[in-house]
């Protein structure tokens, strides 16, 4: 049962853990009444997803995809292309919290708060 | 350099509008109005360099094929171009001229202020990119970063609208950066199975993948993924508030094409990328259908609670998603070309009607529709063009709403998925029940629609002027659309079976 247990986090532990982080994400996106924290959560989203790919694009012995010296064969380097896909990702994830916290200022600006239950004037948490 | 420069169409197509984007802030520095009249000149280009690519397509009979820097697929990026993403590339950026043009007046109303509307005339630059570049491109991230071009300025134009804006924005920009998350996931469940991201070479590859469960979880995530970005039923939260408060020039555009993309995007996924003889296919287009037909039921029953002509509109444009997304649960040819057909239709229906809301409230600050009485005495363009959209969009005969209906009807009958008919039929009625509402007001309101006790209300002044109908620059955009309507009505056989029939049954 142990061996089970362990074989599979050896295998698949790094997705279980990126996964349960945009569980973590999402759910505090949906239950935190400040926006400021909704913001906070929505990153640690994105993140989950960047490790998730960079997982994918990991393997055992390989090397960084750089030739140094002369060429090895195609197992001696890990897979480059997630990782550029994710500089790219890194860079969208930027542009959006630089976005949703210009909107932060504006609604702060407009309502003197960031929390859900001001500006709402619903009170539904307890 | 004649073929050199048509081989280039397809690239020039995004990168004209990108300059314009980069050249405006720039222009209005030196003079202010040269900013705006150079996006509205670039973009009227573009629609010309569509319009090319389309008859070129129409003709060859081929989809075509543009490497980017010259890097053949599967390594480089590629755009390609058929009948279904030609005429909806010809469809974005006529609307994007349009708007461009139309938002001019709002502009003028604010005259100390050329930087700001610099930027707001680049906004909507990038908006047009990002919806061009969605419906050209061939690669599964490629879609992702212009999915998020457009996001970015979406949330920027609804955030400089009325006073709730911001906030609207701020709560799209949560659900929308989840929805283009699952994106990412659900192309990275697929790029860890095949290690591509080509469309084409991705459609090929899939057939050798026996791990189901795999490619199930990816539909999946590309569901709430694009049923995010389209307002599908359950994931619809974030779009009547955006709709609703977003710069009233702008949210045409937004309205009428930002969600009707995305579900084009869904198109290209579930037919032209999975293989239809997948097992779990008929569950996947079963849980889509069920999706939408409880949305048109929802949007409709829940238009008839408005009094605000922009969350009516709003409302109305989640039943109107579920008939493309009903299209595609059919599966059939009927069902796919009536829910492109209806992406076109719908496109410019809700257009016209954003237009003439934001008409309304440019000249006399009417956001309740309570307050339209007699309206069309003052604008009878702008209400003639109402009836007719308004008509299309209950679905009567001559005009292009009934025939998206009429090809969804056909292709459920030849399924015998006859729920689906009745569906159709009950929101038509309920439709028909909020429009009359609406003409109710506008022609025999009792009490004569007047100019707002307090000007800040309204961006026009016709009381100062003695005008009562809105600018020309307002009113080609308004009539072009009523036209379309028209046009796309009488012409629906010629796009149906001319232009998107090749292209559907290759990847039925």
């Amino acid at each position: 049962m142990i061996d089970i247990i362990e074989t599979f986090l050896a295998e698949k532990g790094i997705y279980m853990m990126t996964f349960i982080l945009m569980g973590l994400g999402i759910f505090g996106m949906v239950s935190s009444g400040n926006y400021m924290k909704k913001i906070m959560c929505m990153n640690i989203m994105q993140v989950s997803i960047i490790f998730f790919f960079l997982a994918l694009g990991q393997k055992e012995h390989g090397t960084l995809p750089v030739v140094v010296e002369n060429l090895l064969g195609a197992d001696a380097y890990i897979n480059p292309l997630p990782h550029a896909l994710m500089l790219t990702a890194i860079v969208v994830s930027l542009g959006t919290t630089g976005v949703a916290l210009a909107l932060l200022m504006k609604i702060k600006e407009i309502y003197g708060s960031i929390e859900e239950e001001d500006i709402t004037g619903k009170r539904w948490k307890k | 350099m004649n073929l050199f420069f048509i081989s280039h169409i397809p690239v020039l197509i995004v990168v004209i509008p990108l300059c314009a984007a980069v050249l405006c802030p720039l222009l209005s520095r030196l003079s202010p109005s040269l900013g705006k009249r150079t996006v509205i000149v670039f973009l009227f280009v573009v629609f010309v360099l569509s319009l090319i690519q389309l008859a070129g397509i129409v003709q060859s009979g081929e989809a075509v094929h543009y490497y980017l820097g010259g890097w053949e697929p599967p390594y480089g990026v590629e755009f390609v171009i058929d009948g279904v993403n030609g005429i909806i590339i010809v469809l974005v950026s006529f609307i994007g001229a349009m708007t461009a043009l139309f938002s001019s007046p709002f502009e003028e109303a604010d005259k100390n202020a050329p930087f700001k509307s610099a930027g707001y005339y680049s906004i909507l630059c990038f908006l047009v990119i990002g919806l061009l570049g969605i419906a050209s491109t061939g690669d599964a991230f490629n879609l992702y970063v212009f999915m998020e071009i457009v996001a970015l300025s979406g949330y920027g134009l609804i955030a400089i609208g009325e006073e709730k804006g911001p906030i609207a924005a701020f709560r799209y920009l949560l659900t929308g950066t989840i929805g283009a998350s699952m994106y990412l996931l659900g192309i990275g469940f697929l790029y860890s199975a095949t290690g591509t991201l080509n469309m084409a070479d991705l459609a090929v590859r899939l057939q050798r993948v026996d791990n189901l469960p795999l490619i199930a979880i990816a539909m999946a995530c590309l569901i709430v993924g694009f049923g995010i970005k389209m307002a599908l039923f359950p994931l619809h939260g974030w779009q009547p508030a955006a709709h609703s408060y977003a710069h009233p020039a702008a949210d045409p555009m937004i309205a009428g094409v930002m969600i009707k993309i995305p579900a084009y995007a869904m198109f290209r996924f579930f037919f032209c990328i999975f293989d239809s003889s997948l097992p779990m296919m008929k569950t996947i287009f079963n849980i889509i259908g069920i999706m939408a037909v409880l949305g048109i039921l929802y949007g409709s029953l829940k238009a008839l609670r408005y009094d605000k002509y922009n969350k009516i509109l709003a409302y109305s444009s989640i039943g109107q998603v579920g008939y493309i997304a009903l299209g595609f649960a059919i599966g059939n040819f009927y069902g796919i070309a009536g829910a492109v057909f209806h992406i076109l239709s719908h496109a410019f229906m809700k257009t016209g009607l954003f237009y003439t809301s934001a008409a309304f409230k440019y000249r006399y600050g009417i956001h309740y529709t309570d307050r339209l009485g007699q309206v069309y005495r003052k604008m009878p363009v702008t209400c003639g063009a109402l009836v007719v959209l308004a008509l299309s969009m209950i679905g009567l005969p001559p005009f292009a709403g009934f025939f998206g209906k009429w090809y969804l009807a056909l292709g459920a009958i030849q399924n015998g998925q006859y729920l689906y008919v009745a569906v159709l039929i009950i929101s038509s009625l309920l439709s028909a029940i909020y429009f009359f509402r609406i003409f109710e007001k506008m022609f025999m309101g009792e009490k004569t629609v007047s100019e707002p006790a307090a000007p800040e209300e309204y961006y026009g002044y016709g009381k100062l002027t003695g005008k009562t109908e809105v600018p020309l620059q307002m009113l080609i955009p308004i009539v072009s659309a009523a036209l379309m309507i028209i046009a796309l009505g009488l012409g629906n056989s010629f796009i149906v079976n001319g232009i998107l029939r090749t292209t559907i049954m290759e990847v039925l």
